[in-house]
């Protein structure tokens, strides 16, 4: 195609009064020969756009390099459709706001940003999104509350829905419930888990089609285009085409045979579950068939817990003040003790939690459990510590439940058995629990248009369950829409480039295929890689990863980069003008770029930065690059990693920390101090020290001196 | 089904305390002026601005949770709820809407009946529906004496002036009266006894407690002075009201012994006046003055509790108590307005109503309210004596350190 | 994909309405977000960092804007209030009021406007710690990227601006339009406002300057808030050595709000983070009645606990009283101790609780149901009206994101008319 670029540098914003504008058109047409380059008083202004316009329109443009503001602002303003290539050269944030103005450095930077920029532009081409043929259904694993609910949600919206259930009916773990605590305001009274209704609506959907008494044998695909195989109980197996996935597939309670110390093995000790289904069954009594006169509820058992689920369950307290109900409703003498650690009745339960206490006959304390012993007539005597009652006491009953906790169903179980490279599971977050581990983002996964909900999302009960299926339906739904055009999800939602492989130069090294975070993509019995693009996010790591730099994107790549570092000037040693690289994380550190300059933070003239997808796409050639062409240093600045890590793309800024740990000896060969490259977790609120990490590296710099290779 | 603190408990939780929640007892709570309080969910703001209780183990917080679990022998001979006031801060900043202030109350009523003797009166004075037992053995006593029965005159003093003791001379009220106190004062010792026993298990002596002397001297001092009732924020007129009704009943009683003193050194040959006695006799004086001092002081309560709102909850147990002590004043005054006016029939009539009801206060002490007298002034002097002072954190910056001193 | 028949509207352009939108305009919905304030972010704009992570919420927030940068299909218009709302599900007819922020789409936030101007006004964001010019820019991650004029603290007369801005983006004569719209669905997602603590009465909010409220601890610790995020003591600005945390001011509260609000043991969890992390040698006092921290939030716990210098004392607050040189004394019954405690700090932190802004500014018409706590709970609507975050109930920002994120989906089914 036609390749005409336009340079366009706006003289608004202190960016005349910083520069010198004519100089930086002559970078633009004397050393790239660009057809048109002109200045404009306030390029995003109404006039601006027109010209702009009426250029693209006259003199055949195709690319244009705006010479303004940052990217941050006026993306729509300067959209001109998808057959226009935009790249902007933030002489704004980065020269005009940060820097003196008319000096000698300031007026070399903005012309570094013309150079970079306009060969970026020249290198970039159109994105075109991918084509796949759809499907638009939906497949939910699992026929409890949540996927039921999950599938009425999505048909009720107009997508097809597979439903698959492991049993031969629906209603999962609900079924065993008696009441349910309480979903709606005055939050005081429990309620009938309906769960007939739900199951009713569920089965007479015409968009839902059950698949009952089966499980995954197999998911294989991309999403839009996921071919699942199921293993049905009778032996047979059946096939099904889903464009994206809801694992609703619950949690499993805590194996109670482990709480010894809470004495299980006693007759009378039994869990939350097993005393639910007495409830259920009319009758509340000891193992000898007596009815039960007392009953100790003891909190946290199993929960909150070192040796066994070291978090919360979430539900247990409301479930043991629920089933203290049951006690008082048996008959008008029976006694419900419950013994916690903290009430945990967050919200509106704490209505229900005052409406129960108010119960005669529901004994509360605060303490800790440190004993339960079985006496001789078979009673059970539960001795708690530091409780309210401000003794060691011992509270004797017929009956003692152990309010237990609950675990993830994926465990000890993938369940999905994706046909996934990287593992059939769905990489688990902490605890087991396949979570977000984003608090903006809790349906972020690492696995592409499959999503969790309910218990094996978090553990959580029934009625926040309800919410988090339709949350998770919806996700799998958008993630259908945006593959049928071919466009990437979250976080680049929308973005129709996809990484290009030139296989025949492959060494198989199966780097890219082991680090990419989404697990993408998917190796022949050569370990040649073949890319799902419906799976892929855009964040380059592959291309990072790659040693032979044969992974690239149609307007990012290693060429790229490494072409917008060679364009810039580097003056000898001997004009004491250092040069420091910077390669910013667009998504934290190049706003906190825009912070900087918003508070007009000033910071060294020397550096160039360089905008990434995500530190996860460095590619260690750029050092070399950077190097060769006599730069004094290069700075990595990207998210948190770590536990708590922060990149977008989870294990981006990690990756490119252990690929920089692996340059620290090339450098010490070629007798550059390793410190000449540092990478930095920058998040937006600390853009207040980035000017004083650029100013500390620069003295350093200055203290080694300059780069030998300088002027090779 | 009742708690017992100290019954055997199974040797695993070897010197642990057994609980067992006394469903019974807590639903007699409950029902007794106590409705709000399971609600309580042991935040201890109560405790916090409870102007007078102690640092160390403080209260109303922990009476609370034993009233939810309804440890009665913990609660009958609780001193804490003793020193309780009922000036109904607690229940005012109450979070939980818990009532903690109507908790103590309903504790010492329940304390009071625990510990008389015996029983049955106790019961009977708790009950509203069996009360007026209680009134109809002095009416009956009472009535027989003027019939003459007991060395009265029959119905001869309805003629001539009217003179209260020519109706009741008062050797005849002696001859009921003497006996009555004398039963009170036994059956209010075997109470106090009783009391005391429970308090030495739960509040052993400790330290820095103070000398019985000082104790008692202490006491008074707090009680004439009505030092803790003046700390209270939320209910404040109470304390007035409750100085009037004490000084007045007080000066009641030593106008009554006043006039049976000279009675007798009358009697005796002594030059010794006997009433009825003009208006302005100090004895008079002293009469009408005490006797407007309770009637201002019972009026104030009794108005109060009926708007009820900051005063708290107000039992069967309360009302009667104050209506008996209001009653006695009105028909004392009653009694003498109908004597200046000439009016035999309601004057005598007024005055054996009156009669009965000082009966009633003074042989049901052990019974009814009148009895947080002695529960109240003995818990006091205990508290003092058995060391139950305040202990006084003394902080530093952001440092807490524990340092006990002498209430100040 | 079912053919799209309608559009949605979003009140409020905090977390959970941004999220509601931005999910359902991907989706390939047309969505309408409205905000009252001038620029979108709602609460969490205000926050330092969230919890359990401790990571700052910008770097949400800045993937959302672009994301509705990106999307044509969230028109957002700032500033602007509903009117009355009739008719019924799928086809709703709304009146939207847009007021005036006197500051047009040129502006470039060159702020050549705000030295001229002679007006201070103390800053909502900043809960009143700072004053701002009358013209400013509502905060750093201000959505759309604009500065506004609070018309009212105008001297009558004052175009300083006016003639300061070069890019003629200031119009003192703005007006405030009226514009309707025909939604199938609405979404509540009007948010919160930290419940009144001059409401508590023993807690000297107001009356005594170290002792603040949560949300006011946020700015404190904001690397752009009124201490640039020094945790100094209002009164002083004497760097703080101790605090203490108040929970349930105002929550679990008969007289005041009887829900628990969810969020403020966890707030005062990762506050005490900041107290420590501004100063190493800090000591926290946190006193709780329970310390609520559900689900995997209990690792946050279990590690701040692990902090010596971060004392649990099991006990409300009831007391707080001026100290010696401007601290302040709190007292409390240490419970599992059984005595009163009186600590004597430099700073008191009022967890102060959450209150449905439907509840205090309510909305026009009978067209959205409250129940007894000033909540939209989801049983009470009528077809179409949905209700997302806090609106909703008392939870915290991964919750309410969660019901945002579903509540799109019912949203999209009334738009389809299914």
């Amino acid at each position: 195609m036609a390749n005409k670029t336009g340079v366009y540098i706006c003289s608004g914003c202190e960016i005349g009064e910083a520069t010198n504008v004519e100089e930086l058109q002559q970078v633009a047409l004397k050393e790239f020969r660009v057809p048109v380059c002109k200045t404009h008083p306030i390029l995003c202004s109404e006039e601006g756009v027109n010209l702009l316009k009426g250029d693209l329109e006259n003199e055949g443009l195709d690319r244009l390099v705006l010479g303004a503001c940052s990217g941050r602002y006026h993306e729509d303003t300067f959209d001109f459709g998808k057959e226009v290539v935009v790249e902007r050269a933030p002489l704004r944030e980065y020269v005009s706001w940060t820097q003196p103005h008319q000096e000698e450095d300031t007026q070399m930077l903005a012309a570094d940003y013309i150079r970079m920029h306009t060969t970026a532009v020249q290198m970039k081409q159109l994105a075109t999104p991918f084509e796949q043929n759809t499907e638009e259904a939906l497949l939910v694993v699992g026929g409890g509350v949540t996927g039921m609910t999950s599938a009425l949600e999505s048909a009720k919206a107009g997508y097809a829905v597979h439903l698959v259930e492991k049993e031969d009916r629906l209603g999962g773990f609900a079924r065993k419930l008696h009441r349910r605590t309480p979903s709606r305001s005055p939050f005081e009274l429990t309620e009938s888990p309906d769960l007939d209704e739900l199951i009713r609506e569920v089965e007479s959907h015409p968009k839902i089609t059950l698949h009952m008494s089966s499980t995954i044998a197999s998911i294989a695909g991309a999403p839009g285009d996921f071919s699942v195989r199921l293993n049905v109980n009778n032996g047979n197996e059946k096939s099904l085409r889903a464009g994206a996935v809801v694992l609703a597939s619950g949690g499993k309670p805590y194996d109670a045979s482990r709480l010894t110390h809470l004495g299980i093995a006693h007759d009378n000790v039994i869990t939350s579950v097993e005393f639910e289904q007495m409830a259920a069954s009319g009758k509340i009594v000891r193992k000898d068939g007596q009815e039960a006169n007392s009953v100790v509820f003891i909190q946290c058992a199993g929960s909150r817990d070192p040796d066994h689920l070291p978090y919360c369950s979430s539900f247990c307290c409301t479930v043991s003040l629920k089933q203290a109900g049951y006690v008082r409703e048996a008959g008008a003498d029976k006694k419900a003790y419950v013994i916690y650690r903290d009430m945990i009745t967050p919200g509106q339960y704490e209505n229900f939690y005052r409406a129960r206490q108010n119960d005669p006959g529901i004994f509360l304390t605060k303490g800790d459990v440190s004993g339960v012993h079985e006496n001789p007539d078979k009673t059970v005597t539960v001795d708690v510590d530091n409780s309210l009652l401000g003794e060691k006491v011992a509270i004797a009953a017929d009956l003692v439940v152990l309010a237990i906790g609950i675990e993830a169903s994926t465990r000890d179980d993938p369940i999905l058995n994706l046909q996934y490279r990287q593992g059939p599971g769905l990489p688990d977050q902490k605890y087991g629990f396949p979570d977000s581990h984003f608090i903006c983002f809790p349906y972020e996964t690492r696995r592409t248009g499959i999503f969790t909900a309910g218990a094996v999302h978090q553990p959580m009960d029934m009625n926040f369950s309800r919410k988090d299926a339709a949350g998770a339906a919806l996700k799998a739904i958008q993630t259908i829409e945006l593959t049928r055009q071919g466009k990437t999800v979250h976080p680049r939602v929308g973005d129709e480039t996809f990484p290009v492989f030139r296989l025949d130069q492959c060494t198989q090294c199966k780097r890219c295929t082991e680090e990419c975070p989404f697990g993408v993509l998917e190796e022949d019995e050569r370990g040649t890689p073949s890319i799902q693009e419906a799976r892929c996010r855009g964040c380059g790591v592959c291309m990072g990863a790659c040693p032979v730099r044969i992974i690239s994107f149609k307007d990012y790549s290693v060429d790229i980069i490494g072409d917008m570092i060679k364009s810039i000037e580097i003056p000898d040693e001997f004009e004491e003008k250092p040069r420091i690289l910077i390669f910013a994380c667009e998504n934290d550190t190049v706003p906190a770029f825009d912070m900087m300059a918003l508070e007009r933070i000033r910071y060294s003239p020397y550096v160039r930065i360089i905008p990434l997808r995500c530190l996860g796409g460095v590619n260690l050639v750029w050092v070399s690059d950077a190097l060769s062409v006599g730069f004094d240093g290069v700075m990595f600045m990207g998210c948190k990693y770590g536990d708590d890590y922060q990149c977008h793309f989870m294990k981006g800024s990690e990756l490119a920390n252990v690929r920089l740990s692996k340059v620290e000896e090339t450098l010490s060969r070629l007798q550059l101090e390793p410190e000449r490259i540092r990478q930095y977790e920058v998040s937006m609120n600390d853009y207040k020290q980035v000017a004083k990490l650029i100013e500390t590296f620069a003295s350093d710099i200055d203290d080694y001196g300059p780069n030998p290779f300088k002027g090779m | 089904m009742t708690a017992t603190m100290t019954q055997p408990v199974t040797e695993s939780a070897n010197e642990r305390v057994a609980i067992n929640g006394d469903l019974e007892f807590v639903e007699k709570l409950l029902g007794s002026g106590a409705a709000e309080l399971k609600y309580c969910y042991q935040c201890s703001t109560c405790t916090v601005v409870c102007p007078i209780t102690p640092d160390e183990s403080p209260f109303p917080r922990k009476e609370m949770v034993y009233a939810q679990f309804g440890l009665k022998e913990k609660l009958v001979s609780s001193l804490d709820s003793w020193l309780c006031i009922h000036c109904n801060d607690c229940s005012t900043y109450c979070p939980r809407g818990a009532k903690p202030a109507d908790v103590m109350n309903v504790i010492r009523s329940m304390s009071i009946v625990h510990f008389a003797r015996p029983a049955f009166l106790a019961t009977a004075a708790q009950t509203p529906s069996r009360i007026w037992m209680l009134f109809l053995i002095p009416m009956i006593i009472i009535a027989a004496v003027i019939l003459g029965l007991v060395g009265g005159s029959a119905f001869g003093f309805l003629s001539g002036t009217i003179v209260f003791s020519r109706m009741m001379p008062v050797p005849a009220i002696d001859i009921v009266f003497l006996p009555a106190i004398a039963f009170a004062v036994v059956t209010v010792l075997l109470s106090i006894r009783g009391f005391l026993r429970s308090l030495a298990v739960e509040y052993p002596r400790t330290g820095g407690g103070e000398s019985l002397p000082t104790a008692i001297m202490g006491t008074l001092l707090d009680v004439f002075s009505h030092r803790n009732f003046f700390e209270c924020t939320t209910n404040k007129s109470r304390a007035g009201a409750h100085a009037l009704v004490m000084y007045g009943f007080i000066g009641l009683v030593i106008t009554t012994t006043l006039v049976g003193i000279l009675y007798y050194m009358n009697q005796f040959g002594m030059d010794a006046q006997v009433g009825p006695y003009d208006f302005f006799h100090p004895v008079k004086v002293l009469g009408n003055v005490s006797g407007t001092l309770a009637f201002l002081g019972c009026s104030v309560m009794l108005a109060r509790r009926m708007s009820s709102g900051k005063s708290g909850k107000a039992t069967a147990f309360d009302w009667t108590f104050l209506w008996v002590l209001f009653m006695t004043v009105i028909t004392g005054f009653g009694s003498q307005v109908f004597r200046v006016f000439d009016l035999a029939i309601p004057a005598y009539g007024i005055y054996y109503v009156h009669l009965v009801l000082v009966f009633f206060l003074l042989a049901y002490m052990p019974y009814t309210k009148m009895g947080h007298i002695l529960f109240r002034a003995v818990a006091m002097i205990y508290a003092r004596w058995s060391g139950r002072a305040a202990v006084r954190p003394v902080i530093t910056d952001g440092q807490v350190r524990y340092d006990v001193q002498a209430e100040s | 994909m079912a053919e799209n028949k309608g559009l949605i509207l979003v009140v409020g352009g905090g977390i959970s309405g941004i999220t509601t939108a931005l999910e359902a305009a991907e989706t390939g919905y047309e969505v309408i977000l409205i905000e009252t304030r001038p620029s979108l972010g709602g609460r969490v704009a205000g926050f330092h960092q969230y919890f359990p992570k401790l990571c700052p919420p910008t770097c949400g927030v800045e993937i959302n804007y672009q994301r509705l940068r990106r999307n044509r299909r969230v028109q957002v218009h700032t500033n602007t209030q509903v009117g009355e709302i009739s008719g019924e599900a799928g086809n709703f007819t709304v009146k939207l009021v847009k007021s005036p922020a006197y500051v047009n789409n040129k502006c470039v936030m060159c702020d050549k406007c705000t030295p001229v101007c002679p007006a201070e006004v103390p800053s909502d964001h900043d809960y009143g710690m700072r004053n701002t010019k009358a013209i400013h820019l509502p905060h750093r991650m201000a959505y759309p990227p604009r500065f506004v004029v609070e018309r009212a603290h105008c001297p009558s007369g004052c175009d300083k601006c006016v003639s300061a801005c070069p890019y003629g983006a200031i119009d003192l004569n703005m007006e405030s339009r009226e514009f309707e719209v025909n939604p199938a669905s609405i979404v509540m997602a009007t948010g919160w406002r930290p419940y009144d603590a001059t409401r508590l009465e023993r807690m000297q909010f107001g009356a005594l300057p170290n002792v603040i409220s949560n949300v006011m601890m946020e700015r404190l610790a904001a690397t752009d808030g009124p201490t640039a995020g020094k945790i100094n003591r209002p009164s002083d600005g004497k760097k703080v050595e101790t605090v203490v945390f108040v929970q349930c001011a105002g929550s679990r509260d008969q007289d005041h709000l009887p829900y628990c609000s969810s969020i403020c043991c966890l707030a005062s969890l990762k506050q005490a983070n900041y107290v420590r992390t501004a100063n190493p040698d800090a000591r926290v006092f946190i006193f709780y009645i329970d310390i609520r921290t559900p689900g995997k939030f209990e690792a946050f716990y279990s590690r701040t606990r692990e902090d010596k210098n971060i004392e649990f004392i099991k006990g409300k607050v009831a007391r707080v009283e001026p100290g010696q040189d401007g601290r302040v004394i709190v007292e409390a019954e240490d419970i599992l101790r059984g005595g009163k405690v009186r600590v004597e700090v430099d700073l008191v932190v009022l967890a102060t609780g959450m209150e449905s802004n439907l509840k205090t500014q309510g909305i026009n018409g009978d067209i959205v149901h409250l129940d007894e706590d000033g909540f939209a709970s989801a049983h009470l609507q009528q077809p179409g009206i949905f209700a997302a975050g806090v609106a909703q109930g008392p939870v915290d920002v991964n919750s309410s994101i969660q019901e945002a994120t579903g509540v799109a989906l019912k949203a999209i089914q009334a738009a389809v008319g299914e």
